[in-house]
């Protein structure tokens, strides 16, 4: 398209688009190295099967974000390169919007094996059900913990006296 | 292993031997600190305008703000205000110290803090505007089997 | 952190780690506090290596706030990072060769010559661990008179103490037969299983942050990546005896010509909205700090992504099929930090 060699975030963006252009809500690129791809949950897997044969093999992290006004719940997945060496420095975010009444999404892991225990983390602390996961258990909360998942906003701590 | 590799590996430890050793017989002997050490807090009274950021940048809100039972008030302070430190509760990252608008607060090299009765943790502003002792003063309480004396305390208490 | 294992006879045959016993809730409670009284908190995670949680930390707020940090701020926080980086390892080289495979001789002398760079961050700082020293916009004191040549007078101290370790221990059979061959990780296992830092640099994948994706000072010194091919609990061990050589003469580099000027700039006490990440390279893996801001004070949401908690996935991949003996070498290989994976 343009006569300047394209960086591979923009060749990420563009074949996003061209492929998969009416599901997916947004593609942009924010700064130097940083994607952010949102999704509706029925084409999370198809996306993350596109983003995987680019050559984002794992991980970075995995997190649930509550946004009680604007009345959705997102999980964002955050992933990178080990074996492409132009990808390296890129981290792009896939988030899926769901909704705050019993969120529930297919599972990422038979996709990316590090997904694992970020998503067990992110079933206990926000409640969301991740359909497929091979382990769905509490992570790091107490075993008889029977209150609201902790990280939403529904559950105020109180100020420290 | 090859025997000279081994008798190195022996040397490395036996040569301890014949060096000084480098242990201090604490509470006599203490490890020299450096300026800007960040101990227990002092405060200028002369400086302090009460307005409590001290207490609102705190992280662990150990700081309240009290009405000082001074005999004098500054002119700088007219509502007499100060902070009232309650040393159980301070990680020692001094914002407070770094934050104070009139620098008012310092820092100090006292880190033996420990007290017997738990309402002597909380230090009033006289007590934290009296500037430490020297270490030969210092207040340090044994029991009476180790058989060191009491030392003597300084003014405070 | 407890194990619990499976095992027939002397073998194990399943391996399940049961983690969340430090856990305290950090993530929620630094949205009820603001960016600056997060500090100390989100720093204690890992008191080792507060330095790298905290640079994590302020990097996506002044992202967002849009504030540079200048030239000799920037070479602080390097320095700073650097020793952290070295007394790090230290420990954790002391809790695998010392405490787990039983020789208190490496105990010794890895907490021995931690004590020297603790002395250095006493002076610099104030303080010996968990500093809070870097704040949004620079850092917070700046070096005081002395500290370069003391600096120089340890690294010279802790190179030959290196080479005595490398006498005493590394070419000691005991320690190396007990090491060697045990918790092989493959190269396609290791970027599978998400692991990071030295675990996976002894797995023959030669990725670092501080250089796929520099930060601070690091694209203007020289330094190599140490990784190896075997990946065992030998070459994990190494491959933290070859980076702290690494770091030795990173921060000598960097001592030889420091810029002159302002330590910090003013930023303001909001978090804009938006939403920004920091990737920072810490002696255990890789951390990752995501912050999401609404233009208040307190931040929206922090989550954070620590080394050891991406490292938890291989301890049971590892452990399954190897004797009880061999438990805590593999353990201790790849430096695991409780409070750090539960925050």
């Amino acid at each position: 398209m343009s006569a300047t060699p394209s960086s591979p975030e923009q060749d990420i963006v563009v074949a996003i688009k061209e492929q998969l252009g009416s599901a997916v809500e947004n593609v942009t690129a924010l700064d130097k190295g940083r994607i952010s791809v949102i999704a509706r949950k029925e084409v999370a897997r198809d996306v993350a099967v596109l983003l995987q044969r680019f050559g984002l093999d794992h991980t970075l992290a995995v997190s649930g974000v509550d946004h009680p006004w604007e009345n959705h719940l997102d999980v964002v997945y955050f992933l990178s390169s080990y074996s492409h060496d132009n990808l390296k420095h890129v981290v792009v975010l896939l988030k899926i919007h769901l909704e705050r009444e019993n969120p529930s999404l297919p599972s990422l892991t038979p996709i990316w094996e590090s997904a694992n225990l970020f998503e067990r983390e992110t079933y206990e602390m926000f409640g969301v059900n991740f359909e497929g996961h091979p382990n769905l258990q509490k992570l790091l909360l107490q075993d008889n913990w029977d209150g609201p998942p902790p990280l939403k906003k529904d559950l105020k701590i109180p100020e420290l006296a | 292993m090859t025997p000279v590799s081994a008798a190195e590996a022996f040397w490395e430890g036996v040569k301890h031997i014949f060096k000084r050793t480098f242990t201090l017989k604490h509470p006599y002997q203490r490890h020299e600190i450096p300026d800007g050490y960040r101990g227990r807090h002092l405060l200028y009274v002369d400086r302090c305008t009460g307005c409590g950021i001290c207490a609102w940048i705190c992280p662990e809100k150990c700081i309240t703000m009290v009405s000082g039972a001074q005999e004098k008030t500054y002119p700088q302070n007219p509502q007499n205000r100060f902070p009232q430190y309650w040393y159980i509760r301070c990680c020692f990252c001094h914002f407070c110290t770094d934050y104070c608008p009139t620098g008012a607060l310092d820092y100090t090299k006292d880190y033996d803090l420990a007290e017997y009765e738990k309402e002597l943790i909380i230090w009033s502003p006289e007590r934290l505007s009296k500037v430490p002792a020297a270490y030969e003063e210092y207040r340090t309480r044994f029991h009476g089997w180790t058989g060191v004396d009491h030392v003597p305390l300084s003014k405070e208490s | 952190m407890r194990i619990k294992l499976k095992t027939d006879g002397d073998i194990i045959v399943e391996a399940t780690p049961d983690i969340g016993y430090v856990h305290r809730g950090c993530e929620k409670i630094a949205e009820s506090r603001n960016i600056i009284k997060n500090i100390p908190m989100l720093e204690r995670p890992n008191i080792a290596d507060s330095s790298h949680l905290n640079w994590s930390y302020i990097a996506p707020i002044e992202k967002l706030q849009r504030v540079e940090v200048p030239e000799r701020g920037l070479h602080i926080r390097t320095m700073l990072c650097e020793i952290n980086r070295i007394a790090s390892h230290l420990y954790g080289m002391a809790i695998m060769g010392g405490i787990f495979s039983g020789h208190t001789t490496m105990y010794m002398f890895g907490f021995g010559d931690r004590e020297l760079l603790l002395d250095l961050h006493e002076m610099l700082t104030g303080a010996r661990m968990t500093f809070s020293f870097f704040v949004p916009g620079g850092v917070r004191r700046d070096l005081p008179k002395g500290f370069v040549e003391k600096l120089a007078q340890t690294l010279d101290y802790i190179e030959r103490h290196l080479s005595a370790i490398d006498r005493v221990f590394v070419s000691n059979p005991l320690f190396v037969e007990r090491a060697r061959g045990v918790g092989i990780l493959s190269k396609d296992d290791a970027i599978k299983l998400g692991v990071v830092g030295p675990v996976l640099r002894a797995s023959g994948v030669a990725c670092d942050v501080r250089r796929d994706a520099p930060y601070g000072v690091y694209d203007r010194v020289d330094f190599e990546v140490p990784s190896f091919k075997e990946g065992d609990s030998l070459s994990r061990w190494l491959v933290r005896f070859e980076e702290m050589k690494q770091s030795i003469s990173i921060l000598r580099q960097l001592m030889r010509d420091i810029p002159k000027g302002p330590i910090a700039r003013k930023s303001p006490l909001i978090v804009p909205r938006g939403e920004a990440i920091g990737r920072v390279e810490s002696s255990r893996g890789e951390i990752n700090h995501y912050v999401v801001g609404d233009g208040g004070d307190k931040p929206f949401r922090v989550k954070m992504s620590t080394g050891s908690f991406k490292n938890l996935a291989a301890l049971p991949f590892l452990l399954k099929g190897v004797r009880i003996g061999d438990m805590p070498i593999i353990y201790g290989s790849l430096d695991y930090w409780p409070v750090e994976a539960d925050r």
